[in-house]
């Protein structure tokens, strides 16, 4: 592409005009013809993952960087490459939500692909739709590896599954749950809540927790401050902000009862009823669930090693804790929100490869390693209950971890579709929404309008461009 | 660049003046005006220096105390495994060895292609060439995120992105323009006759250039070398959006990565930071004359 | 080269000549080559790309002038560029006072002077990101020491990066710490005023303030805006700080021009609406450049004789 001769000798304007003319079509054009790589040979992965192929191979692993994940991926590829002398296994821990995905985007957009690569169950449909990932289907049957894809459970076949294929490798089956800190409980002499408590109940606990005066702050209830992680409560309303969740084709923010919930828990929470910190509050770490300073959290099963683990209890820094069901409210069917996290496998030339490693870690072996140091839980009912639940209690000191197990089963996904939630999110719904309403410059009732318009324009972007 | 006390003529000429009591003569009010100033200029240094003094002692604190109220200055007990810590969390020896063979690289060419454009523009006479000095100079105030977007594209293309090379290659075509305009200034400044002397005894232009011009340009050479590597240290957008893989991060990417993930341990995210800041101050303090000289020359360096 | 000493001719060139030409192009190539394929071409070919909407993942469709029409009604791009043009028209002209008036009072007969220059040149070569990182906790509501440092003299704590009306002038403040680099310019020019344009003035009966206004002031005029353009085009440029502290936050106050650019490439992937917006950018930044030129032969004052 550099054209030494344009620029060593004067240029005539003719000439120049021609090259850039001639340079930009040539970079356009190569650009055309990258995202249509040819489709690795598909072959089913005829070799189970115990037959090593004959050349060394280094595998890209383009990691989900939770602090709980980090050493994780890195013992998973230790026990894997232990079995396969001729893999090298690259963990490249990049970042976690919104920052992940945009690495990640870069690193697809500027050609250098991964060979493995994190999703959630939600954010990966784009990447299938431009045909970047491997179409795993035949690699399951060729394993026998039917576990993690039981029948009949809705969120996972969200999560994984797109027209027809199979994409996401499931390496843990994630819900979000209340998480408790003992120790406020008991100062108070308040109860521990329990799986059938109520929004009432709730809010009355945070109430009473919350106490602001003196040396130590203690909040009630440590606030999310994002969309995703409220899109349960919005749920457990019995309403939803699209009409379907798969592929949704309008947005319809301003419901009457989503703005009402969103109202309270986003806003009236941190400046009307003070239960829960302030953004510039969360600042640097400060007056968390995990410094003492707030009582409850809505969270996830990778969170427990950041609460309590045996790394803490060494040097007495953790925080006992417990968790249970969310609480009940207008929708008693009661969903909580549930996916499926795991990897993908991008189309590469070493996509066999790297199916070796992607199912050892979604195996009941790699499942293993993986739930014990992350806590997360897998993707197995077998070895949820066998493995998972002594695990968590002995490593972690949760005792109701059946309370995830019953989420799950209650579960739905956020949304999916070709206008990915992180899209939405950074945006629309961040910007013109939740940022608003957090620094208390505008009520639910003001922005949540505008978001409808925002996410609806994104939508109608997207089908005008299928069309 | 020496700067001198010519300004502060406190002393009247004794012709013209008698000489007052000493309480309100100007000798008194010029001392005390001192004074003054000298504590003025003391509490200023301080709290420039005030940032920098709460890192380095705020890296030595256990986790615990940096939230604490009221805010302590000083650790009380220096946790020096702090360091370790960070060390061991992420790659921070690889970011270390990242930076540095991009930054030598980088300089190098900066250093030699700057070299060879600035005779090119000093002692050549070359069809063009004044409207390619002054393409330079424009480029001097071109902001880079116009080029942002193109580059980006450019370096997809040519499979150079995840590499050194984006941080490396541009600066072996002297497109770091302050730096060639340095030389060249120095250059013209030098007198012509050992060059002359050289070419009449049939010495090529690189001869001349390599064994009479640049051994007399060493300070010139010592500060573009010392602002390049400065300005390379520094870098955080380009690796930012070139490089992805966590093992080809130089130390500016790193630290960010300590201060997403590490969020709430300051104490680490501080030692990391001491860690990236110490082999650019001992640069410094090493070859502070060169910054001086360089900025004092032309005007850039630094921000 | 003192060589061709011939009055200049319209005959065709002699092999030397040639030979000068050749030599000339090929120590310069270096910049030739680097300023077309790494500067002039990136910027022609953006051009190019404004007309586009690319994602870099699916090939480019072709838009004509929509992302310009988008551009200037895009309020997120009128912010960004209000905001870069606030913190820099805020920011030089008080930086200027400062290193100023730091310049003058080291080149009076202080003790120390060189380690007074030392450390207040030194936050310049702190890398930024360290510095970002440091000051994001400097300005932390609870536990920063500015809040701490404040409440000394009996001012109530503030969240400063998180009130949009304090961001930007937290930005400020933290900019003043960046002086070094003009404050080592107007030493240097201080130090090259003549004793006797000095003496003159003071026997003239013009008391010390007579004397900088009149005398020392003018002649630091081609410095002042020296400084003063390289410290506008700087600042317009803020990324850093605005990246890393603050994301462009609190509700847009900190969303600089750079940033919201950077974001449209590489955080939304529109690489077409990036090209324009850095096209925008460029032409603002280079009229303010061109302007401040143009009006500096009002105030500037050059002497006659070097």
């Amino acid at each position: 592409m550099k054209d030494a001769q344009l620029s060593t000798r004067r240029v005539s304007r003719r000439a120049f005009l021609r090259g850039l003319g001639l340079g930009s079509m040539a970079l356009v054009a190569a650009d055309c013809a990258a995202p249509a790589a040819a489709p690795a040979a598909n072959n089913g992965g005829g070799e189970a993952a115990a037959a090593p192929a004959a050349e060394p191979v280094t595998l890209d692993f383009f990691a989900w960087a939770d602090s709980s994940d980090i050493p994780a991926w890195d013992e998973l590829a230790k026990q894997y490459m232990e079995g396969h002398p001729n893999v090298t296994v690259k963990p490249s821990p990049s970042g976690t939500g919104n920052d992940y995905y945009t690495k990640l985007q870069t690193s697809f957009a500027g050609g250098t692909l991964p060979h493995i690569a994190s999703f959630q169950g939600w954010e990966w449909q784009p990447y299938a739709d431009a045909g970047l990932l491997a179409p795993i289907d035949d690699y399951i049957a060729a394993d026998n590896f039917t576990a993690p894809f039981p029948d009949g459970v809705q969120s996972i076949e969200d999560s994984t599954r797109r027209n027809g294929k199979r994409y996401l490798i499931p390496l843990q089956n994630a819900t979000m749950v209340m998480f408790y800190a003992r120790k406020p409980f008991d100062d108070a002499g308040i109860p521990y809540p329990t799986d059938d408590w109520t929004f009432d109940d709730f809010l009355s606990i945070a109430q009473q927790l919350t106490s602001l005066e003196g040396e130590t702050k203690l909040y009630g209830y440590q606030g999310s401050g994002i969309w995703p992680r409220d899109i349960h409560w919005i749920r457990a309303t019995g309403v939803q902000e699209f009409d379907q969740l798969v592929d949704p084709k309008t947005a319809s923010f301003d419901q009457p009862k989503i703005v009402e919930i969103v109202q309270q828990v986003v806003q009236d929470f941190v400046y009307n009823l003070k239960i829960s910190p302030t953004p510039a509050d969360l600042e640097g770490g400060a007056n968390t669930i995990n410094t003492g300073n707030a009582a409850m959290k809505y969270e996830g099963a990778w969170f427990f090693p950041q609460l309590n683990s045996p790394e803490l209890r060494a040097d007495n820094k953790q925080v006992e804790f417990d968790v249970v069901m969310m609480p009940k409210m207008a929708d008693e069917s009661r969903p909580h929100r549930g996916w499926a996290e795991g990897v993908t496998v991008p189309k590469t030339d070493l996509q066999d490869a790297a199916w070796g490693f992607a199912h050892f870690m979604g195996d009941t072996e790699g499942q293993k390693i993986y739930s014990s140091i992350t806590g997360r839980m897998p993707n197995a009912p077998a070895v949820i209950k066998d493995f998972w639940l002594p695990t968590i209690e002995k490593r972690f000191g949760v005792t109701n971890g059946k309370a995830f197990i019953e989420a799950f089963k209650r579960s739905e996904v956020d949304v999916i579709g070709g206008v990915s939630r992180t899209q939405m999110w950074n945006e629309v719904v961040k910007p013109r929404g939740w940022d608003l309403m957090l620094n208390n410059s505008k009520t639910a009732a003001e922005v949540l309008p505008d978001v409808t318009k925002g996410v609806q324009d994104l939508l109608d972007a997207y089908w005008a461009k299928k069309a | 660049m020496q700067a001198d006390t010519r300004l502060n003529q406190s002393a009247a000429s004794p012709i013209v003046r008698q000489k007052p009591r000493f309480l309100a003569s100007p000798k008194f009010w010029g001392q005390v005006w001192l004074v003054i100033l000298q504590i003025l200029m003391t509490l200023l240094l301080i709290t420039f220096l005030v940032p920098t003094f709460w890192m380095l002692s705020s890296s030595l604190k256990a986790s615990t105390e940096v939230f604490s109220h009221p805010i302590r200055w000083l650790p009380s007990d220096p946790q020096w495994n702090n360091y370790a810590k960070a060390f061991e969390l992420l790659p921070l020896a690889t970011f270390i060895k990242n930076t540095i063979i991009i930054v030598i690289f980088a300089v190098l060419g900066t250093v030699i292609s700057s070299a060879m454009v600035a005779y090119s523009f000093a002692r050549i006479n070359w069809p063009g060439r004044n409207i390619w000095f002054g393409l330079l100079l424009a480029t001097m105030m071109l902001p880079d995120v116009v080029t942002l977007v193109p580059r980006f594209i450019l370096f997809k293309n040519l499979k150079w992105l995840d590499t050194f090379l984006p941080l490396i290659v541009p600066y072996w075509g002297g497109i770091g323009a302050i730096y060639v305009f340095l030389m060249r200034q120095f250059f013209l400044g030098i007198p012509m006759e050992l060059e002359d002397a050289a070419e009449i005894d049939g010495a090529s232009r690189m001869r001349v250039l390599i064994q009479i011009l640049l051994p007399l340009s060493k300070p010139v050479i010592a500060t573009v070398a010392v602002f390049a590597l400065l300005q390379h240290y520094n870098d955080y957008m380009n690796p930012l959006i070139y490089i992805r893989s966590i093992e080809k991060w130089p130390m500016a990417l790193g630290l960010q990565a300590y201060n997403s993930s590490y969020v709430q341990n300051w104490e680490i995210v501080f030692a990391a930071s001491t860690v990236m800041l110490i082999p650019i101050v001992l640069i410094f303090l090493v070859a502070q004359r060169y910054f001086v000289q360089g900025i004092a020359m032309t005007g850039f360096g630094g921000r | 080269m003192a060589a061709t000493t011939a009055p200049p001719r319209r005959q065709p060139m002699t092999k030397r000549q040639r030979r000068e030409w050749i030599e000339g192009y090929l120590f310069a190539s270096p910049f030739l080559i680097g300023f077309t394929v790494f500067i002039a071409f990136p910027m022609l070919y953006s051009v190019y790309l404004t007309f586009f909407d690319w994602n870099l993942l699916t090939p480019p469709s072709y838009v004509g002038l929509d992302n310009l029409v988008k551009m200037f009604a895009d309020p997120k791009v009128n912010k960004s560029l209000y905001n870069s043009a606030f913190y820099t028209f805020i920011a030089v002209p008080i930086q200027l006072v400062i290193s100023f008036s730091l310049a003058m009072a080291l080149t009076q007969k202080l003790r120390f002077r060189d380690v007074y220059r030392a450390g207040f040149y030194m936050p310049i070569i702190v890398p930024l990101v360290a510095s970002a990182v440091v000051w994001q906790r400097v300005f932390h509501p609870e536990f920063g020491i500015l809040n701490e440092a404040l409440g000394w003299i009996g001012i109530a704590p503030r969240k400063w990066l998180f009130e949009p009306d304090l961001a930007k002038p937290a930005f400020i403040f933290m900019s003043f710490w960046m002086i070094g680099r003009q404050m080592v310019i107007f030493i240097a020019g201080l130090g090259n005023i003549p004793d006797t344009l000095m003496e003159a003035a003071s026997l003239d009966g013009a008391g010390s303030w007579r004397r900088l206004w009149n005398v020392v002031i003018p002649l630091m005029t081609p410095l002042i805006f020296y400084n003063m353009v390289i410290a506008i085009v700087n600042s317009f440029q803020t990324f850093v700080p605005a990246m890393i502290m603050t994301e462009g936050g609190p509700q847009d106050a900190t969303l600089f021009a750079v940033l919201n650019i950077y974001r449209n490439g590489f955080q939304y992937f529109r690489m077409g609406y990036a090209s324009a917006l850095a096209w925008e950018f460029f032409l603002i930044v280079v009229g303010f450049t061109v302007a401040q030129f143009y009006i500096s032969s009002r105030w500037v004052y050059y002497e006659e004789s070097k």
